[in-house]
């Protein structure tokens, strides 16, 4: 089962393809490709005949009465021996006459009598009413079935039952009744119903199969069950079986013509009377097919104890049943198209025969209502929705009574009342307007009483005495058994009662009744309409003395009660250029004979013939004159040819058949001219377009610096602008020569260029798309392509791209790649910590040091907060959080910070990042420990800086009072000296003896004294002099010397230092030499090189003296050599040697190395720079 | 065969198959199914449609072949 609003939304669907279908026919046949004049499709669209009441009723009725429902398709398979013969003639007069539905065939033969039209009218009418209601029956039950809502109440007006028949008109009014003039045939409707036709039979035919094939072991194995079961039913157990058989025989071969729907397709519709000879046998196999599963339907169902209630949708119950819903759907809407198709035409021949039959004679009756006249199309629009509305009543009325396969009956045998009157109006020429008026009435009357009064009955609607009794208790008046004949079941009886009185009154009244001229013209026109024996007939020359303009004004005047305005004009014009009368003043007598015979004819097609020919007779076209002057004439002519009334016609017929041929042939190959025309100037208009466009494509791809090309399917190129020309360096020559895009890419990526191409064309886009270009003289640069499938009418034919060099892109990229190393590197290279944050003061950037510091890499870092990982800045958060929001610097120097247990000492600064796009911070952070210490040092320095100045000061200031007291030391000495002349003659002058004082002062040990003073003095001003030496810049000696000489010259100098005080005695120690002869001389300064040696070799001399553990004898390795573009001097003792904390401080200034503070020579140490 | 075409194209022809047909699926022909298995009146029953069906194909070929393109005019030989 499937939700209401699912089958509805199929239904809608479906209705929607066709409606899409016949869109498209009817598009292409405006293109003259006349999808619908075609054999097959006229023959298929025959098989409307097979409606829901085949579709579902030949089940129900195989059900009941087994093989007797054969008889409706087998009388039309042996109708078709006939149609050769009678449709072949009614098409032709179709086309003579614009019949547009049988009631203008039988109003067209019977005197052009409105009359006739009207109540055959009527009768169809009526015949069709049950017809149409047992379409919506089939069409609503199936809904209620396959959607579960059989047994839900609507109410008295369900919603979805209107839905459903609204659509249905909606398109009707759409599809059938679009035009004014019906004759024109409708293509769109056409082809839509012979596509439901192909469904239907496909749909019905699975479901055989499933049932026959796939439920059981074949036909023959139901039908053997069946006759075990006793399901089925031979001709000898069925009441009155031959007549009934007989009866649907004969209703069947009549409804295959004459049906109203049959004969639309048929006649009206039919574009090309050889399409006879393909119809005459495909539909009866249509016909036998459609049927075959028929019976096999209907045994599997009551096989399968389906009530026979329910037999008239066993196509649907039993897949149901079988668990296939699907299947159910498909038989649903098989059944639909089945019904759809013929509601659609059905409705439309009606409204076409009401309109002109019943409507127009009104309209012209009660001027009042002549505005309507005008209304034609929206009437029939009307007409439609009312007819279905009525079926859909009378089925609510008594469509639940009857099976699907009785209402059938009941329309062929009201259908079965044109027979008479169209065979013989056919054949017979007595047959007669009164005639046909008595067997229709008669005939009509007779089925309504024997057929829709019991039928009433049966329904509850009229008493059920009627049926028993007869009217007044007449029982020789019962509608079943009239004049007591019992031996008939309902329908034969109906059938011979209607058929006597029909045939019975168009015998008597063709007799009897009086036959115009008229419908003698006709009759003969209609009996021989096949006829082929024609002669040529003399040339007719008649004066042209009548006025056309008056004559052209009475027919607009007409024209325009029907049609607008310019419709009118329009169709005047046409007719006076199909007849030669354009820009003529006057006409002849006979020319305006043909005139009216077009203005008829035209008129016929829009409210039939008999309205038509009503119409015209009532204007004053021609005046009596003219009338008088037509009939002489024709007598005239008649005199002159020598030959009957009856010739004159035939050969004036033949006459005007053949300039309607030709007019009909010029202007459809005017029409065909006109449209190819127009169809060169709009594709040279397109052409032109497309040159357009082309040419701009092309100047606008050529400007383009970028390579745009096109390639067939093989990746061959068909198009490159000039940009690929100058930028690969090929010709176009090279195009010409079938040149593959590939062949322009280098080699190592030609194969992933064609795995790419061939993934295009599977229309896969490869995500890679950059390749090395090859360029014809050998260079290569980078391209990116970007490309895309050619598509005609929807299948690939090439492709078309562009190649965007990308070197300078590459080019940037690589340098921004550099840079953004050399900046990472520069970043992690600083000593200090580099942090980004954002506004929230989350890291988003963090250096090298920063990771070391932290121990954490930038993948963790990123994102958490700072304080996180720096909770040593917790207690200036607030500082920094602010100074991000405030976008201000931020500047914290010399923070101590915790690390590691120490305490550190760190310089802290933020500079706000202005940039809109990453808005926070940068933070420095620099351990400054150690330059703390430094500068400490330096302070220090400094400030021993300042000691040397003052002491240099004080030495020079000191140096002047140890000269004098050296210099009185020695005068003193002199002055002492026994020997000097001087001193004794000074001496005697005192009276003093020299000898004697000389001895006192030795016993007084004065000399050792003056020595000590002396010693001390010259100790202090050495000291004073390597103090000033030391504070003396010089650069005076700076040039080239040979350090081997600098070294003897120096170990000169110290070879003879002594010193008994210092206990160390420089010859006692052992030189080793080790000089490169090679050695250039070194640019220096010579004085402080010494200085240097001089301090070395002291301290070392001193120290190898000092040692209590020296056991060897005290030894120096001098070794000189080049190291690259240095001189290198080696000098090392076989003394204790220093430990590290002195070999630290070895160059520092002014401070002896510790333990060495004693060492002579070691009290200070000479800078070395 | 021109013999044949010819008499198949004939009018009287036709109604005589016409005639034919109707006989054939009516009484006394249809009696003979009685008493008969339910199979073998179907397939007697398509057997005798299929056979009308094969004298209409080949009726439709003649008439094909014998049939001058027309429009629906009624158009006279010349």
């Amino acid at each position: 089962m499937f939700s209401p609003f699912t089958v509805l939304g199929l239904f809608f669907g479906y209705m929607l393809l066709l409606f899409l279908v016949a869109r498209w026919v009817e598009k292409q046949a405006a293109l003259n490709h006349n999808l619908a004049s075609n054999p097959w499709v006229y023959s298929l669209s025959l098989g409307i005949y097979c409606t829901a009441w085949t579709y579902y009723g030949s089940v129900g009725k195989a059900t009941l009465s087994g093989f007797l429902f054969f008889g409706v398709y087998l009388g039309p398979t042996c109708a078709m021996f006939l149609w050769w013969l009678l449709v072949r003639k009614m098409i032709r007069l179709k086309s003579d006459f614009r019949i547009t539905s049988l009631a203008d065939l039988l109003a067209a033969r019977y005197g052009k009598s409105l009359l006739v039209g009207a109540l055959v009218s009527l009768i169809a009418l009526f015949g069709t009413l049950p017809y149409i209601a047992l379409q919506l029956k089939s069409i609503l039950t199936s809904f209620h079935i396959i959607s579960g809502t059989a047994n839900v109440n609507y109410g008295p007006l369900p919603l979805l039952d209107i839905t459903i028949l609204v659509l249905l008109i909606g398109f009707i009014c759409a599809f059938g009744l679009r035009r004014i003039d019906p004759t024109e045939r409708h293509q769109g409707m056409m082809v839509i119903i012979a596509f439901e036709s192909l469904f239907k039979l496909l749909a019905l035919m699975v479901i055989g199969v499933f049932v026959t094939f796939f439920l059981y072991d074949g036909i023959n194995d139901i039908l053997q069950q069946a006759e075990k079961a006793q399901l089925s039913r031979s001709f000898d157990e069925l009441p009155n079986a031959y007549v009934n058989w007989f009866s649907f025989l004969l209703l069947s071969v009549a409804a295959i013509i004459f049906l109203p729907r049959q004969f639309h397709v048929a006649v009206v519709e039919n574009s090309d009377e050889r399409h006879l000879a393909t119809a005459v046998w495909f539909l009866p196999l249509y016909l036998l097919l459609i049927t075959l599963f028929a019976v096999p339907i209907a045994m599997a169902g009551l096989l399968s104890g389906l009530p026979a209630s329910k037999a008239d949708f066993f196509v649907l119950h039993l897949p149901l049943q079988a668990g296939q819903p699907l299947l159910s759907l498909l038989a649903f809407l098989g059944g639909f198209s089945a019904a759809t198709s013929m509601i659609m035409v059905t409705s439309m021949a009606m409204a076409i025969m009401l309109s002109n039959y019943l409507l127009q004679p009104l309209l012209h009756r009660f001027t009042m209502l002549a505005f309507l006249r005008r209304q034609i199309l929206p009437l029939r629009w009307l007409i439609v929705t009312i007819f279905i509305f009525f079926g859909y009543g009378f089925y609510r009325l008594i469509g639940n009574s009857y099976m699907l396969v009785n209402i059938g009956i009941f329309s062929f045998v009201a259908i079965l009342q044109f027979v008479p009157v169209t065979i013989c109006g056919l054949f017979w020429r007595q047959a007669n307007r009164s005639g046909a008026l008595l067997a229709l009435s008669g005939g009509f009357c007779v089925w309504f009483y024997t057929i829709i009064v019991p039928a009433l009955i049966h329904s509850g609607w009229v008493a059920k005495e009627l049926l028993d009794n007869g009217p007044w208790g007449i029982a020789l008046l019962r509608p079943e058994h009239l004049l007591g004949l019992q031996v008939l079941p309902a329908i034969p009886h109906a059938i011979f009662w209607s058929m006597i009185i029909n045939i019975g009154g168009l015998l008597i009244g063709s007799l009897i009744g009086k036959t115009t001229e008229d419908e003698i013209d006709t009759a003969d026109r209609f009996v021989n309409s096949l006829s082929d024996q024609w002669t040529e007939p003399q040339q007719l020359t008649l004066p042209a003395d009548i006025d056309l303009d008056s004559k052209l004004l009475v027919l607009h005047q007409l024209l325009e009660q029907y049609f607008r305005d310019d419709t009118a004009s329009r169709i005047i014009r046409r007719i006076l250029d199909e007849l030669d009368l354009t820009d003529k003043k006057t006409v002849s007598i006979l020319s305006l004979s043909n005139l009216f015979d077009s203005v008829e004819t035209v008129l016929t097609g829009a409210i039939g013939a008999a309205s038509a020919h009503s119409v015209l007779s009532q204007t004053a076209l021609f005046l009596p004159d003219e009338r008088e002057a037509l009939s002489q004439t024709y007598r005239e002519m008649m005199v002159s040819m020598r030959i009957s009334p009856l010739e004159l016609k035939q050969k004036i017929s033949y006459y005007k058949e053949r300039d309607d041929l030709l007019t009909s042939h010029a202007r459809a190959l005017e029409e065909k001219i006109w449209e190819r025309d127009k169809e060169i100037a709009s594709r040279q208009m397109a052409e032109i377009a497309l040159m357009e466009s082309k040419e701009r494509f092309q100047e606008l791809a050529d400007l383009l610096p970028e390579i745009v090309y096109e390639t067939d399917l093989s990746g061959r190129l068909t198009y490159a602008n000039q940009a690929a020309f100058s930028v690969t360096g090929y010709g176009p020559s090279d195009l010409e020569e079938g040149f593959n895009i590939t062949d322009i890419i280098a080699p190592e990526d030609q194969s992933r260029a064609r795995a790419n191409f061939r993934m295009l064309l599977n229309r896969q886009f490869p995500e890679k798309r950059e390749y090395k270009i090859k360029q014809q003289d050998g260079r290569h640069f980078y391209a990116v392509a970007r490309s895309a499938l050619i598509l005609r009418d929807g299948r690939p034919v090439g492709v078309r791209g562009i190649l965007v060099n990308i070197d300078d892109l590459k080019q940037t990229e690589h340098e921004l790649r550099q840079l953004r190393n050399l900046l990472r590197n520069i970043i992690d290279s600083m000593p200090s910590l580099v942090i980004g944050v954002d506004l929230s003061g989350k890291i988003t950037q963090w250096n090298q040091q920063a990771a070391g510091f932290t121990g954490s890499s930038f993948a963790t870092a990123h994102g958490r907060p700072l304080i996180e990982l720096f909770p040593q800045l917790q207690p200036i958060e607030d500082q920094l959080l602010q100074a991000i929001k405030n976008q201000q610097p931020l500047e914290k120097l010399k923070m101590p910070l915790q690390v590691d247990s120490l305490l550190r000492h760190m310089n802290l600064t933020l500079y706000p990042l202005h940039d809109a796009e990453s808005q926070g911070a940068v933070i420095r952070i620099d351990d400054v420990t150690e330059r703390i210490k430094i500068e400490e040092t330096m302070v220090q320095t400094e400030k021993m800086l300042s000691v040397g100045g003052l002491a240099a000061g004080m030495a020079h200031e000191i140096n002047n009072p140890l000269a004098g007291i050296l210099q009185s030391i020695q005068v003193v000495e002199n002055r002492l000296n026994s020997q000097l002349a001087k001193n004794r003659k000074v001496a005697d002058e005192c009276d003093i003896d020299l000898e004697a004082m000389h001895n006192y002062m030795t016993k007084r040990r004065l000399p050792e004294m003056f020595t000590a003073v002396k010693g001390a003095a010259q100790r202090a001003a050495k000291i004073v002099d390597n103090m000033l030496s030391f504070s003396r810049k010089s650069d005076k000696d700076f040039a080239p010397h040979a350090l081997a000489d600098l070294l003897d010259r120096t170990l000169d100098l110290i070879s003879n230092d002594y010193s008994l005080q210092d206990r160390y005695d420089f010859r006692q120690v052992e030189i080793h030499r080790d000089f490169d002869a090679q050695l250039p001389k070194v640019p220096c300064e010579s004085s402080q090189i010494q200085q240097v040696l001089l301090n070395l070799f002291k301290n070392g001399a001193q120290a190898m003296m000092e040692w209590e553990q020296q056991t060897e004898q005290p030894c120096f390795s001098l070794r000189l050599c080049r190291r690259g573009d240095m001189a290198q001097i080696e000098i090392a003792d076989n003394g204790p040697g220093m430990n590290e904390e002195t070999r630290r401080r070895i160059f520092e200034p002014f401070s002896p190395p510790r333990g060495l503070e004693s060492v002579p020579g070691s009290d200070f140490r000479c800078p070395i720079s | 065969m021109d013999k044949i075409n010819t008499l198949f194209q004939q009018r009287s022809f036709q109604l005589l198959l016409f005639i034919l047909g109707i006989s054939l699926f009516n009484w006394p022909f249809l009696s003979i199914l009685v008493g008969c298995s339910l199979r073998f009146s179907f397939w007697a029953i398509f057997s005798c449609w299929f056979f009308l069906v094969l004298l209409l194909i080949f009726l439709g070929r003649c008439l094909t072949g014998h049939t001058p393109p027309h429009s629906g005019k009624n158009r006279p030989q010349e």
